[in-house]
């Protein structure tokens, strides 16, 4: 009897060695803290790369995240701001498709105390906490001191620009053209807030003559409406009607995959420098072979993974910066390969 | 019964050994996990308070960069030469933190790739830097075109080295809480191990103490039976000498008179023979075969029990009294008694033997004859050769006619 009892004693506490061990060495699962909704402009790798960033944040820090990307920029981005309001989202992350008309949703959602935070593309309300995206100033910026780097003679430049009212097309033509010492030849009506304030004089022009400083003559500006086809005609058009021309400025992947694919097929390469911007795969094909000069690249997989650890900083009631450029990276044949670029490229890589 | 206790007391005994053995094992095991359990803590502590040294250490330098970068801007002339000494500097102190954070063994998968993130943010933001001073420091000794004025400078400084940092920072943060989240978690389990332990000590410690009580109720019972036992075994102990000193007395003892018999006689006196001086008389109920003859046996032993009753009665202060044959009774007086009253004594004692005895409605009276002995010590060699002497006093009187007292010497 008494052995007996011992005996299931010790079993007893076999037992619960084994469980003491069983705890040590188990990994445990942890419960999600909530749902953080991301709310994107559309479907393509751009924003699979802010997904990818997102969901690595997200998951880091313990959350889920509740991917809402329409399959194009036409559709109207407010039901899905009600939508994560209603299912209790602890964050919204917007990339905004349009500059107004988002301003009552985000206002419900400030109400009940959800953070917003804007990625990509920056949104004009009180509701917003903080924007992480690529300055357009900047972005244009970057590529202008490029291209000035690229032709120190200058010459003449033309644009091809995605989408007249598109504040991403704006902001980027104004960024360039603020950092490119420029004259402008052609007559000056475009609409919708398009201002080319950094015209130089003609003294200016003599004196940069002068000490060799590059300046570039804006010859044309052409919208291709989101249409590789419509860029590619333009394209033809523009060195029809300016066979000097030697920039090419497209301000998103379309309009520069197409420029990219009518130099290729006029096989005018080596005359006309192309910057464009974005990374599509075809554009980095179009990079190694030379036909784009330059592409401004900006980091989506950092608006991902940054816009999520703002919006937990913020839920965690930690103070976050208004503004976070996410950067933007000027890529060309040369520096294609290093480390940096090719972490933006290929996220997931590192 | 007596093997059946050996046995329980070996089963306890083991239970004992047993138990013993597994306190050392369980206190020993304790030990070992208290300490493994304290240098798993030691160590994570460790390890979190280096990581956020060198995590800070590198923000504080990339600081100190961005700082020195805006100095060069805003007075190439004053600050460039120190600044960008100060620079190198850093990004000397970045490289030996990141060195030391790699060190750190056991990183988390996911933390090891957001501190290379952070490491490849930063080798690009150096590059930039270094492109910067470049660009900016020594334009004056090329092509013109690729100096920096200060405002495209400051351009640079916004569009181009502030995001690098800033991102490179926000990395970094992200690998430290990762680790410290990781950490946090390592020490959560460690608590986790230590308070199932802490129950388990108690469940132990429960277990014991009831273990106790239980062995100990077991031995009280166990030693409570034992008492019974032996109490019965003492009860059963005084019976047998009761019955003993019952069958010792029957064999000393005349069975009809209850009076001593001849062999307790023997018993009394031998042993005095060799040192004692003592008055001892025989008295013989005279013709007492007639009654048997007469009467019968049961009454003639009537008889006999209603004599010694008497006898008994008068004579048991001063005397001793045995019955050591049918009608024979002898009288060993008692030290306290003179001779000559022992005389006198065994005188009435043939009175009252004398007397009428009534059984039966029948009155009987017997004569009877004393033999009386003042006898000094190693007159005789034994009780024999005593009897013989007084049984011949008896003939003596007998032939006298009996009803009297003969003194022999």
């Amino acid at each position: 009897m008494k052995n007996k009892r011992i005996f299931d004693r010790a079993a007893m506490c076999a037992m619960a060695f084994s469980l003491v061990f069983a705890s040590g060495c188990g990994a445990e699962q942890e419960e999600s803290k909530g749902s953080i909704t991301v709310i994107v402009k559309s479907q393509d790798p751009y924003w699979d790369a802010v997904k990818n960033g997102a969901n690595e944040a997200a998951d880091e820090l313990g959350y889920t995240i509740d991917w809402q990307a329409p399959e194009n920029e036409d559709v109207a981005q407010n039901s899905y701001i009600e939508d994560a309001v209603s299912n209790n989202a602890k964050a919204i992350l917007i990339a905004p498709s349009v500059a107004e008309g988002l301003e009552d949703s985000l206002q419900m959602a400030a109400s009940a105390e959800i953070p917003v935070l804007a990625i990509d593309t920056d949104i004009k309300s009180s509701a917003k906490l903080s924007c992480l995206a690529t300055d357009q100033d900047a972005a244009g910026g970057i590529a202008a001191r490029q291209t000035a780097a690229l032709l120190p003679e200058g010459g003449e430049i033309a644009v091809m620009g995605h989408m007249e009212n598109s504040p991403t097309a704006v902001g980027r033509f104004q960024g360039y053209f603020s950092s490119l010492p420029h004259t402008n030849s052609i007559d000056f009506r475009i609409s919708e807030g398009y201002e080319d304030d950094n015209v130089l004089t003609p003294n200016a022009v003599k004196d940069a003559k002068q000490s060799n400083t590059p300046v570039f003559d804006l010859v044309d500006i052409k919208f291709c409406d989101n249409d590789a086809n419509k860029a590619i005609e333009g394209t033809q058009e523009l060195l029809d009607a300016h066979p000097d021309l030697k920039v090419i400025f497209c301000t998103n992947q379309t309009s520069t995959v197409g420029v990219g694919r009518a130099i290729e097929q006029m096989g005018l390469q080596d005359q006309v420098q192309v910057v464009g911007f974005d990374s599509s795969d075809e554009e980095i094909e179009f990079v190694k072979s030379g036909v784009l000069d330059g592409i401004v690249v900006q980091s989506p997989y950092n608006m991902g993974y940054l816009g999520v650890r703002y919006a937990v900083k913020s839920i965690n009631n930690y103070s976050i910066p208004s503004s976070v450029d996410t950067g933007a990276t000027f890529v060309t044949q040369e520096n294609l390969n290093n480390d940096e670029v090719q972490m933006l490229l290929h996220p997931e890589n590192y | 019964m007596a093997a059946n206790n050996k046995k329980e007391n070996g089963k306890s005994a083991n239970v004992f050994l047993i138990g013993g053995i597994a306190l050392v094992v369980f206190v020993a095991y304790s030990m070992f996990l208290g300490y493994r359990l304290y240098s798993q803590l030691t160590g994570t502590y460790n390890n979190i308070q280096r990581s956020l040294v060198d995590v800070s250490t590198i923000k504080d330098n990339l600081l100190t960069v961005n700082r020195d970068v805006l100095l060069i801007i805003a007075d190439p002339n004053k600050n460039a030469v120190d600044n960008v000494h100060e620079i190198s500097n850093c990004f000397v102190d970045i490289e030996r933190c990141m060195d030391d954070y790699e060190q750190v063994e056991d990183r988390d998968e996911k933390e090891l790739r957001r501190y290379k993130q952070a490491k490849t943010f930063i080798n690009a933001y150096h590059t930039k830097i270094l492109s910067f001073q470049e660009m900016y420091m020594s334009g004056a000794d090329r092509d013109e075109s690729l100096k920096l004025d200060p405002e495209r400078a400051k351009l640079l400084y916004t569009q181009e080295l502030q995001p690098l940092q800033v991102t490179a920072m926000e990395m970094f943060d992200a690998a430290k809480d990762i680790g410290q989240e990781n950490s946090e978690q390592q020490i959560r389990d460690v608590y986790q191990v230590l308070n199932l332990f802490m129950a388990l000590m108690m469940v132990a410690l429960v277990g014991g103490e009831a273990a106790i009580i239980i062995i100990s109720r077991i031995a009280k019972a166990q030693s409570a039976k034992l008492d019974k036992r032996e109490k019965e075994l003492e009860a059963f102990d005084s019976k047998l000498k009761v019955s003993k000193r019952k069958m010792n007395e029957m064999a000393v003892m005349n069975i009809l008179t209850g009076m001593k018999n001849r062999y307790a006689l023997d018993e009394d006196i031998s042993g005095r023979l060799e040192s004692d001086n003592m008055c001892v008389t025989l008295l013989d109920i005279d013709n007492f075969r007639q009654i048997n003859d007469i009467y019968g046996y049961d009454f003639g032993d009537e008889f006999l029990g209603m004599v010694s009753d008497k006898l008994k009665e008068e004579f048991s202060e001063q005397a001793e009294l045995y019955n050591i044959q049918g009608n024979q009774f002898c009288m060993v007086f008692k030290d306290n008694i003179a001779s000559s009253q022992a005389m006198r004594i065994s005188e009435q004692a043939i009175q009252v033997m004398n007397n009428v005895y009534t059984i039966s409605n029948i009155g009987l009276q017997l004569s009877a004859t004393g033999s009386f002995y003042n006898y000094h010590a190693r007159e005789c060699a034994n009780l024999s050769a005593l009897l013989v002497k007084m049984i011949a006093g008896i003939r003596q009187g007998k032939s006298r006619g009996g009803n009297v007292l003969i003194t022999v010497m």
